[in-house]
C-alpha cells in the first residue's frame, strides 16, 4: 500500500500531476487530502519545500564534516532554551517554536537561508516605523515604475528605428501598462 | 448547522467582483504579512494559555481596526470554536482563510473586514497573518494596505523582529519582511498552446515561482495559476513587490498574445468550445464542480476575447467560489449529498448567466 504523501496516514489512490516553477511531479495522496489539495490548498498559499531542503542541506553539511574530518559533537542538537524547541522537530518539520531559536540554531539557519533567500539582511520595514516606510515605499514603487518606462521607451525606439514592428508593439503594450499603473 | 447563517458566507468579496487592472489575465492579487508575538512561543511550541493570550489580543486588534476605520468599513472578530464545521469550510472556500486554519480551529481565529479585503488569520502557522485581497493586478494597493493593518498591529503587539533578520517568523521561509505577495492568473492561451513550461521557466532564478495544476488536471481547475515572490529577505517590501509585478507583466503580456495567436489559428474550435460551454452552463440540471470549472474557465476566455458579450464581469470569480460544496449548503441552510449539490450547484450557474 502507498500510502498518502499529504497526511502519511491514509491509502493513497490519487495521483496528480503538479507543476512547480519549470519542474513537473507527481504526488501520491489519499481521497481526502487531494479533495482538499485540489480545491483549495493550491489556490491559498505556496507551501515551500523548506523540509526537503533541510534535509539534503543537513546530508550536505555532515559530508562535508566527515570529508573534512571536523570532530562532531558540537551542540546543534540542543534544545531551544527559551521555548523547549528540539532540533529534531526543527529539522523535520522546519519550523521554529520562538525568536530565540533563530540563534538557537543558527548554525543550521545561516546556510539555510543562503540557498532560499535573496540576502540575509533585512532589508524592508521596520516596527515603528511602518506609515513612514509605507510612505517612502509608495516614492520607491513610483520612481521604479517612472524608471522602467523611461527604459523601455529607450528601447521602443530603438526597435522603431530597427523596424522591428513587433518587438515595438509588445513595448509599447508594455509601457500603457506600465503608466496605467502609474496613474492608479 | 448553524440556525443562523454567518453574514460572510453570502456577502459577496472585494476580489470576488471581478475587474481590476489586467483582469483579462489576472482574477485577484493577496498580499499577506506574517507576525509573532515577541514574548510568547509560535505555534508550533504554543501551550493552550499562550494560544487563548494571542486570541485575546486579536480582540484588541479588532478594537483599534474599528476604531481607525471610523465607521467606514466594520471588523469581525471570529473565534474558530464559535463557527460551525460548514461556517468554517465556508472561509477556506472564500479564499479567507486556509485549510490549515480549520483544522486547529479549537485554538484560532479570524478577523474580517465587511468587504472581505482584509482578512487576518490567528494562530495559524504565524500569531498573525495579515492578508489584503483585491481584484486582478493590484499589488500596490493590496501592500499598501497590509502595511496599515501591520501599523495598527503594532500598537497592540510587541513583534518578534530582529536587526539583522527582521520579522522572526515560525517557517525560516518566510524571515525578514514576513511577505508573500501572490496572483491568480487565468492563462488557457499557453496552456492550449502548450506555452506554460517555456513561459515559466528560469522564474524561480529572479525570485518568483508558478504553482497550478499541470496536464489532464489543469482545465478542471480552470487553467489557474498562483505566481508568486519566493524570497522574502534581503529585498524590502515594494523592491519584492516591484520584481513580481515585471514578472507578471511579462506573463500577461506572453498570455494575451497566445489567445490572440490561438484564435487566429483555430477560430472554429474556439467558439465551438466557448459556446458549447455556454450551451452546458445554461442548460445543465446537475453538473459537478470539475466540469463547472473547466466550462466557466471557457466562458472567461470567451468573454475576453469578446467572441461572448452578454456575461456580466464577475461571474467567473463569483461562480468558482459560490458553487464550493461548504458555500452551497449554507446557502441551503442543511447538510447535502454530492448528487443534491450537483443540482444546485447546476441551477445556481444557470440563474447566474441568464440574470447577466
Amino acid at each position: 500500500m502507498v500510502l498518502c504523501e499529504r497526511c502519511e496516514n491514509k491509502e493513497a489512490t490519487v495521483t496528480i500531476s503538479r507543476i512547480t516553477n519549470e519542474k513537473k511531479h507527481k504526488i501520491h495522496l489519499c481521497s481526502d487530502c487531494a479533495a482538499e489539495e485540489g480545491y483549495f490548498a493550491w489556490s491559498f498559499e505556496p507551501q515551500f519545500p523548506v523540509h526537503s531542503l533541510l534535509k539534503s542541506l543537513l546530508n550536505d553539511m555532515s559530508g562535508k564534516a566527515a570529508s573534512q574530518r571536523l570532530t562532531p559533537g558540537r551542540t546543534v542538537s540542543s534544545d531551544c532554551p527559551n521555548c523547549g524547541r528540539s532540533y529534531s522537530d526543527f529539522s523535520r518539520t522546519g519550523f521554529l517554536g520562538c525568536g530565540q531559536c533563530y540563534e538557537t540554531f543558527s548554525d543550521t539557519i545561516k546556510p539555510l537561508l543562503r540557498r532560499i533567500q535573496g540576502g540575509t539582511v533585512h532589508r524592508g520595514s521596520r516596527p515603528g516605523e511602518q506609515s513612514e516606510a509605507a510612505r517612502s515605499d509608495i516614492r520607491q514603487q513610483m520612481s521604479d515604475t517612472k524608471h522602467r518606462i523611461k527604459k523601455l521607451k529607450r528601447q521602443l525606439k530603438e526597435a522603431v528605428d530597427m523596424e522591428e514592428y513587433e518587438r515595438a508593439a509588445e513595448l509599447r503594450d508594455m509601457i500603457a501598462q506600465l503608466e496605467g499603473e502609474d496613474h492608479e | 448547522m448553524s440556525e443562523k447563517q454567518a453574514p460572510f458566507a453570502e456577502r459577496s468579496s472585494f476580489w470576488m467582483r471581478g475587474g481590476g487592472p489586467s483582469a483579462d489575465v489576472i482574477v485577484s492579487t493577496r498580499v499577506r504579512l506574517a507576525r509573532n508575538h515577541k514574548n510568547v512561543p509560535f505555534p508550533p511550541e504554543m501551550a493552550k494559555e499562550h494560544a487563548e493570550q494571542v486570541l485575546s489580543l486579536a480582540r484588541d486588534l479588532n478594537d483599534c481596526l474599528r476604531r481607525d476605520s471610523e465607521g467606514e468599513y466594520v471588523f469581525d472578530f471570529w473565534p474558530l470554536s464559535e463557527l460551525d464545521e460548514t461556517d468554517r469550510w465556508v472561509l477556506v472556500e472564500k479564499h479567507l482563510v486556509s485549510p490549515q486554519l480549520v483544522k486547529t480551529a479549537a485554538l484560532s481565529g479570524v478577523i474580517l473586514r465587511s468587504d472581505d479585503a482584509v482578512s487576518i488569520m490567528i494562530n495559524e502557522e504565524d500569531h498573525f497573518r495579515i492578508q489584503c485581497l483585491f481584484p486582478g493586478l493590484n499589488l500596490t494597493h493590496s501592500r499598501e494596505l497590509a502595511q496599515q493593518v501591520d501599523h495598527i498591529l503594532h500598537e497592540v503587539v510587541n513583534c518578534a523582529f530582529d536587526e539583522q533578520l527582521g520579522y522572526l517568523t515560525t517557517c525560516p521561509t518566510n524571515l525578514g519582511t514576513g511577505m508573500r505577495s501572490s496572483v491568480m492568473a487565468h492563462l488557457p492561451g499557453l496552456v492550449m498552446l502548450n506555452r506554460l513550461e517555456d513561459v515559466i521557466s528560469g522564474l524561480s532564478e529572479i525570485g518568483a515561482t508558478v504553482r497550478g495544476l499541470y496536464g489532464e488536471g489543469t482545465e478542471s481547475r480552470g487553467d489557474l495559476f498562483q505566481i508568486s515572490n519566493r524570497i522574502t529577505l534581503g529585498q524590502s517590501e515594494s523592491e519584492i513587490c516591484a520584481n513580481l509585478q515585471a514578472v507578471i507583466g511579462e506573463i500577461v503580456r506572453k498570455e494575451r498574445s497566445a489567445r490572440e495567436e490561438a484564435y487566429g489559428r483555430r477560430r472554429d474550435e474556439l467558439e465551438d468550445k466557448v459556446f458549447r460551454a455556454y450551451g452546458i452552463l445554461t442548460n445543465a440540471r446537475m453538473i459537478e464542480t470539475k466540469e463547472a470549472m473547466r466550462l466557466l474557465s471557457a466562458l472567461k476566455l470567451g468573454r475576453d476575447l469578446n467572441i461572448v458579450t452578454h456575461v456580466s464581469q464577475d461571474l467567473f470569480s463569483q461562480m468558482m467560489i459560490r458553487m464550493r460544496p461548504a458555500l452551497i449548503q449554507s446557502r441551503a441552510g442543511t447538510s447535502l449529498d454530492p448528487r443534491q449539490r450537483d443540482i444546485r450547484r447546476a441551477s445556481l450557474i444557470r440563474n447566474a448567466l441568464l440574470d447577466s
